[in-house]
């Protein structure tokens, strides 16, 4: 195998394993009233577009400090700048607020189960029984 | 200034917990009064907020530029719009980018929601003095549908309503061959929107209202006051993926006369000549309507980002020629740094009356010079780059290259005669939003 090759596949794995690290999912209160939710229903929601649950109730989402920027990268595809600067937008023009961001997995676990409308984002490994998961990010 | 605003915000988002209510970094705030403002709404926020609420109760935001800017040409004064009396020669000047802006939003519960801005820029008055740009009161029963009341940001174009926070896009200023000759920047009045799951997409509709409450600058000599004149339009709006597509109309109804003109209408009613009194109403501003119609495509996947703009500015007075404006930009993020793009231009209708008394006669001139002044024909290119290198923070530089033709130099103050009409003008901002 030539050397830049191998060079490469090491640096794929690497990657890989890295990103094993943290499988982000998104996750619901148990009393929602939803099961899936598509990905266009995410961006809507997080970005502070439509902000109601398929189920009909409204959704309150909260963002993960240590989390958000893969989030928003697998969600939109975009840097937290850009997240930021988006927001700035909204928030200036009095449409609405970002999500309130948690400081830890166990503080978005307790909000959302606490709270029928809440939805968050967390790594697979933290989910426990008091949330269901509704989307799954690659 | 930013600094404490910095620090307000980030101690109401981080006082979650009551026993955590102390004022982390606040000692740069040196006034008693202050502390004490900033110490209760803090406790307020940290007493409502429990560590699971999704909301907070209390966010106080701020955003600012601090900007500094150059005119290669010494025969006109370039200004960012139309509200600021006099712009930069050839020279630097702080005066055209630099802004402050504070916020307080405060929800008393899930539905409603108060939100107060205040707003520092160079303005009418030649100075900085704050002007309340937006209070208001929004009633949001669910996501489909939300009302608001009060003074509200005038939503005439996209992004019209937030061309004030420089950290929000990407150019140093929204194209002012685009947003120059907007003389309105908030309304008190109401708004409704509705929004409607369609195709997979986002369809929203926005129909407002209200009066005008605001003084600008004119190159024809005393301040125009918009007061009382009436302000209403409808927007529409559709977003799926990566588009947003946006057609908006809005139609205005001024009620005061433009002081500059006054002189001009007295003589012209002088005369009792039929030509000319027909003239004199057709100059007349007062008791006419602008009528603004704008289309827009927003696209935004990944590291890109492009807008393209239409719109036209018709009015039914000859002070307030018809413009067709439109602009294009088109940026894409690598790593920290967003290179872009941005092509402008706006064209105002020309206009030639005569009041139809023997020529040569003063009349005609004035009229000819008052209709001459009234014109703006240009078109601009940008290049720019805005960097991310802290977060809240961006830095920007931009170069534009603007061409004004036949001397139709509205959008600029103190045109020499004998200017070229070219001018280049680079500029550095630093924008924050926190």
């Amino acid at each position: 195998m030539p050397r830049l090759l191998q060079a490469a596949v090491a640096c794929l794995l690497t990657l890989a394993s890295a990103r094993a690290g943290a499988e982000l999912v998104v996750i619901a209160n148990q009393a929602s009233g939803i099961e899936r939710l598509t990905r266009d229903e995410a961006i809507n929601i997080f970005m502070g577009r439509y902000k109601k649950l398929p189920s009909g109730i409204a959704a309150l989402p909260v963002d993960e400090g240590v989390e958000k920027a893969d989030f928003y990268r697998a969600l939109v595809g975009k840097e937290l700048p850009e997240i930021q600067s988006y927001w700035a937008r909204l928030v200036f023009s009095g449409q609405g607020s970002p999500p309130r961001v948690m400081d830890d997995a166990r503080q978005v676990i307790e909000t959302v189960a606490n709270n029928k409308g809440a939805i968050g984002y967390v790594d697979r490994k933290n989910v426990t029984s008091r949330v269901r998961i509704i989307l799954e990010l690659p | 200034m930013g600094g404490v605003y910095l620090e307000w915000k980030r101690s109401v988002a981080f006082a979650r917990r009551p026993h955590e209510c102390g004022l982390p970094g606040i000692t740069s705030i040196r006034n008693p009064l202050a502390l004490l403002l900033v110490s209760c709404l803090l406790s307020c926020a940290g007493a409502v907020a429990a560590p699971s609420d999704p909301e907070a109760p209390v966010s106080i935001r701020a955003f600012g530029t601090l900007g500094l800017a150059h005119n290669s040409t010494d025969q006109a004064e370039f200004v960012r719009d139309f509200l600021q009396p006099e712009g930069v020669g050839n020279a630097w000047s702080g005066n055209v980018d630099s802004r402050l802006g504070v916020q307080v939003n405060a929800r008393p519960t899930q539905a409603i929601e108060a939100v107060i801005q205040a707003t520092s820029s160079y303005n009418y008055a030649g100075s900085y003095r704050p002007e309340l740009t937006w209070a208001f009161v929004s009633y949001s029963p669910s996501a489909d549908f939300k009302a608001r009341i009060g003074r509200l940001g005038w939503d005439v174009y996209m992004i019209s309503d937030t061309r004030n926070v420089g950290y929000s896009y990407l150019w140093v200023r929204p194209p002012v061959d685009y947003f120059g000759p907007l003389q309105i920047s908030h309304i008190d009045g109401a708004d409704v929107v509705v929004k409607h799951e369609l195709g997979g997409g986002l369809i929203s509709g926005k129909v407002y209202m209200g009066w005008a409450n605001q003084r600008v600058p004119t190159p024809l000599g005393d301040d125009i006051d918009l007061a009382g004149s009436r302000v209403s339009g409808v927007n529409l709006g559709f977003r799926k993926g990566d588009w947003q597509l946006h057609a908006g109309y809005t139609a205005a109804r001024i009620k005061k006369e433009v002081p500059g003109v006054g002189p001009l209408l007295a003589a012209l009613h002088g005369t009792g000549f039929p030509g000319a009194l027909q003239l004199a109403d057709d100059v007349a501003f007062a008791g006419k309507s602008i009528h603004l119609a704008s289309i827009g495509a927003v696209f935004d996947r990944g590291p890109w980002q492009s807008q393209l703009m239409f719109s036209r500015n018709r009015s039914t007075s000859l002070v307030w020629p018809t413009k067709t404006s439109g602009y294009f930009l088109l940026g894409y993020r690598t790593g920290q740094w967003t290179p872009f793009l941005s092509l402008s231009r706006t064209r105002s209708r020309t206009v030639q009356r005569a009041t139809g008394l023997p020529t040569p006669n003063p009349l005609d001139d004035a009229v000819a010079v008052t209709l001459a002044s009234s014109q703006s024909r240009q078109h601009t290119t940008s290049l720019g780059v805005r960097y991310d290198f802290m977060r809240n923070l961006d830095l920007k530089l931009q170069v534009d290259r603007i061409q004004v033709q036949d001397h139709a130099a509205l959008l600029w103050r103190n045109a020499q005669p004998g200017w070229n009409g070219r001018a280049t003008v680079v500029s550095l901002t630093l924008d924050f939003a926190f």
